[in-house]
């Protein structure tokens, strides 16, 4: 017992060079669980703010893009609260956007502390993460050097619009192309009469739901690009994940069903002019859940300011775009953060 | 049962699936699904009841006990690696071969304590870690084991040894990751023994 205690402890101690360093940040009631792995003498740290909400960071430890960003930079993951494997004791009312912003701002503060205060800490947001990561840079005054939105969403009502439009107009394409196969034919047919049927201008938090359901179901119905590396990625996803996922679906549940609802009603396309890092916007060409024109006019309003900015747009490619094409998707990340990132 | 959990432990040793130095400290596959612990415990019977099987001579006795322990288990990134428990368990308890034979279903309560440090900014300002921060937990569990009255080596000792296999899950957070199968070294005192 002496020994598995000792050698447990042991593999806790503090080592801030350590590649893998596993760390609980305690915040507003909570314990967040915090992973930082890759190259953490590069002095920048990518902060990961994963996706759903209701999803965990750990998700996104696994893939190949992870390897080959994390040969490049510190990668800091952690689940936001009520997800993933944290723990705490917290009402309802802590479950908005700016709270979870307030989180990440804190800890953006807590890895300078631990790390150094040299250290670049960058936001890397991936779908809901987009939303996080501009609501951190803009309602919070987070001190963070650059900001990588991932097919992010930072304004759920310009989302469905988009969403919705992206399937008129694809329905329309599909319905004049005789090589489409018959039961893609009639998903296109069925999203497009759906999408049709939306008051744009006002779209229910039902119907909003029901065309992100589409919009994953889109997924299998284009060609995507496929990695040779995936499988190896999913297999250490499936078996090394720390996460017990019954438990994670649980409590993100409730968290996302809740941060959802504050969600639904909140744009930044009007203030994304105020974002002053720089900024990297990537999409894929053939994502329903968060389209491309999200970052055109992210990089639209972020580049009039005249902050460094670029907008990728990578091909065949959906929602999960780091799984899709994960070379191209690490060296766009790495190579912005290169070529803008300001040594502190 | 237990021989099954005791051999997917043993199976459960270091045995890293991927070679690269990044995933070297995680666990074969068998820990993913149940990570391997040790309790070490207290028991306390509080209340019994015995009677005897009709066709054999066997006494089966029905208890409930209070024990204190500590547990730990491997995770592979290390968080919460050690619980603190106090538990409530019905034990039924037979004879096997010389053996005391159990079966046992628990509740308790427990702090657990989160794997690495827990970092939490001080009034004055100043980032510090606590290595004990965690967070209390209620966990049921199943068991099955053996054990043997020490009164066999000493007659003036009333306690018993116990080995058992059990089953932990923790709630409302499954801080382990997974559920925990640990082997649990335990003593038992009977009431009378009080």
């Amino acid at each position: 017992m002496i020994g598995f205690i000792l050698t447990t402890l042991l593999a806790c101690a503090d080592n801030p060079a350590d590649l893998r360093d596993y760390w609980y940040f305690r915040t507003d009631g909570v314990d967040l669980p915090v992973r930082v792995e890759g190259k953490l003498d590069s002095d920048v740290i990518l902060l990961m703010l994963h996706g759903g909400p209701g999803g965990s960071a750990v998700d996104y430890n696994y893939g190949y893009d992870t390897d080959l960003i994390e040969d490049a930079f510190a990668v800091a993951y952690f689940d936001q609260r009520t997800q993933g494997g944290t723990h705490g004791n917290y009402g309802a009312e802590t479950l908005t956007i700016q709270q979870v912003a307030t989180d990440t701002a804190n800890l953006v503060d807590a890895l300078r502390d631990r790390y150094g205060q040299d250290k670049q800490i960058w936001l890397y947001g991936h779908s809901w993460g987009g939303m996080l990561g501009t609501a951190t840079l803009l309602d919070t005054g987070a001190d963070v050097d650059g900001w990588i939105e991932a097919a992010g969403s930072h304004d759920y009502p310009l989302n469905d619009v988009y969403t919705a439009q992206k399937f008129i107009s694809q329905a329309a394409e599909v319905a004049l192309d005789s090589s489409v196969s018959r039961q893609d034919a009639m998903f296109w047919s069925e999203a497009g009469d759906f999408a049709s049927s939306l008051d744009l201008d006002n779209i229910s938090e039902n119907d909003s739901l029901d065309l992100n359901q589409f919009a994953f179901e889109a997924e299998s119905h284009v060609e995507l690009a496929s990695s040779d590396e995936f499988g190896e990625g999913l297999m250490r996803y499936l078996l090394l994940n720390p996460t017990v996922k019954s438990t994670a679906w649980w409590s993100g549940l409730w968290g996302g069903d809740a941060l959802n609802d504050d969600a639904f009603t909140t744009s930044y396309t009007p203030r994304l002019g105020e974002i002053s890092v720089p900024s990297l916007f990537l999409y894929g060409d053939l994502d329903f859940v968060c389209p491309k024109e999200l970052g055109e006019d992210a990089f639209n309003a972020v580049d009039a300011q005249g902050v460094s900015t670029d907008f990728v747009v990578l091909e065949a490619s959906g929602h999960s775009l780091m799984v899709d094409r994960p070379e191209d998707f690490a060296q766009e990340i790495i190579t912005f953060v290169n070529t803008w990132g300001v040594p502190r | 049962m237990l021989p099954l959990l005791l051999t997917a432990t043993a199976f459960s040793a270091p045995n890293p699936p991927d070679p690269s130095p990044k995933y070297s400290l995680d666990t074969s596959y068998v820990a993913q699904a149940l990570r391997p612990g040790l309790r070490i415990a207290a028991e306390q019977q509080l209340w019994s009841s015995a009677r005897e099987r009709k066709f054999t001579d066997e006494q089966l006795i029905r208890e409930f006990t209070g024990s204190a322990g500590f547990m730990g288990w491997w995770h592979p990134h290390n968080q919460t690696p050690l619980l603190a428990t106090a538990e409530l368990g019905f034990r039924r308890t037979g004879t096997f071969w010389g053996f005391q034979k159990e079966a046992l279903l628990g509740i308790g309560m427990g702090y657990a304590i989160n794997g690495g440090r827990t970092y939490s900014y001080t009034d004055s300002g100043e980032l510090k870690g606590n290595p004990l921060g965690g967070r209390g937990v209620i966990a049921p569990s199943l068991g099955l084991g053996f054990g043997q009255e020490l009164s066999h080596i000493k007659p003036k000792l009333t306690a018993s040894w116990h080995v058992r296999g059990r089953l932990h899950y923790q709630w409302p957070y499954n801080v382990a990751g997974a559920p925990v199968f640990t082997v649990e070294l335990g003593i038992s005192r009977p009431w009378s023994g009080l």
